[in-house]
């Protein structure tokens, strides 16, 4: 979902470095000194996630982890997905600076849904609905992205709607296993670290 | 602690070998007998089969256009244009990547010897010349034979360059380590100057 350089037409860019401006500006007010760390932390491990490859058929698919980021960050995701995007985009290649805006945009707006749809669920009791929402916050984030990613294409003549769709589809796979990542992950850190998930510490 | 543990974790999962990839095609060709011939390749090694590769000219005018085979490769004749020509490989879905043929690459040949009407002390020369032109095709053959193991490493190099390094992952995480650092040291600032005592 990392779209290259030369691919998106300028106004299509424009707006996503407009969207990203105001997501960063919202995002950068929303941390202060105690989440400054979480930020980091979760900034890294969207960094790192993005390098690991599972093998899905013929091809492969990387993680993104941008629904555990949101669940976690709230509008702070802007922020640490810009700087893990900024990096993977000068070390790597990926992407690359002029998409930097659609990029965060695209992957930072559904972690921010994901917050406001799923986290409240994360810190009620019980085990079920936890997972439940943690799968549905991990599924519907990369499910938004390719649908995003399909439309800053769309927009710029690159793709037809139903090469748009197309992207959406060969996604499927990638947010059943960033579902189930998201969940494990958050199930994980309710029993280590549950004050992560803004949840006080010695819950159960 | 179980924390550290599952990072010291995380961390082999990158170590080992083939684990870490960028998602990122990148395309090689050469120049061979007046025909551009290339591969595309995925992250992890793999090829990019049946997408279109365009060549530009410096103005970035399209002056051909090819599919990628099922194995990847794609060939198609040099088109007569100035160097440098690019080759754009477009996998789709916003994966794109770009390879430049520069004129040493494109091998603009050294004009051909003009048969001109030699003088008579020049009749070996011309005979060389003309025995010359009859090794031609072996000669090229034959320094095909020869560079082919350098071709084959090149095209091993462009598929590497694709796969990200542990160097490049570490410093990656040193920066963030950084930006926190400055991020925490502004804000501890402001807090202590915002804070009347």
């Amino acid at each position: 979902m990392h779209i290259s350089e030369g691919v998106l037409s300028g106004p299509v860019l424009a707006g996503g470095a407009v969207i990203s401006a105001a997501g960063l500006a919202l995002g950068l007010k929303n941390i202060d000194y105690d989440k400054l760390p979480r930020v980091a932390l979760l900034s890294a491990v969207f960094f790192v996630a993005s390098l690991i490859h599972l093998p899905v058929g013929p091809s492969s698919i990387h993680l993104v982890l941008n629904g555990l980021v949101g669940l976690i960050l709230g509008w702070a995701a802007f922020p640490a997905l810009f700087v893990g995007l900024v990096l993977q985009a000068v070390l790597f290649q990926f992407g690359g600076l002029t998409v930097l805006g659609v990029n965060t945009a695209t992957m930072a707006l559904p972690a921010v849904l994901g917050y406001y749809l799923f986290a409240p669920f994360l810190r009620g009791g019980g085990k079920t609905a936890p997972v439940i929402a943690a799968f549905a916050a991990g599924f519907c984030a990369i499910l938004f992205s390719a649908v995003l990613t399909g439309v800053s294409l769309y927009l710029s003549g690159e793709a037809f709607l139903g090469a748009a769709w197309a992207i959406v589809v060969a996604n499927l796979p990638g947010m059943i296993i960033e579902g189930v990542v998201t969940a494990v992950a958050v199930l994980f850190l309710r029993k280590v670290k549950p004050e992560l998930l803004g949840m006080g510490p010695y819950v159960e | 602690m179980r924390l550290t543990i599952s990072a010291v974790l995380f961390a082999l999962i990158l170590v080992l070998p083939g684990a870490a990839q960028a998602h990122r095609i990148s395309v090689y060709a050469y120049v061979e007998d007046g025909q551009i011939k290339g591969e595309g390749y995925m992250p992890g090694g793999g090829k990019v089969s049946n997408q279109q590769v365009q060549v530009l000219d410096a103005g970035g005018k399209v002056l051909a256009e090819v599919k990628t085979s099922p194995e990847g490769a794609f060939s198609l004749p040099l088109p007569q244009a100035k160097p440098p020509l690019t080759l754009v490989l477009n996998a789709g879905a916003g994966h794109r990547a770009t390879f430049e043929l520069k004129a040493a690459d494109l091998g603009v040949a050294a004009p051909a010897p003009k048969a001109s009407p030699a003088p008579a002390a020049a009749e070996p020369v011309a005979q060389a010349v003309a025995i010359n032109q009859d090794l031609a095709p072996q000669i090229k053959k034959a320094v095909a034979q020869a560079v082919a193991p350098l071709r084959a490493q090149l095209a091993e190099m462009a598929l590497r360059s694709n796969e990200v390094s542990l160097r490049d992952i570490i410093g990656g995480l040193g920066w963030i380590v950084g930006l926190l650092g400055l991020a925490a040291y502004f804000k501890a600032r402001k807090m202590a100057g915002g804070a009347p005592r």
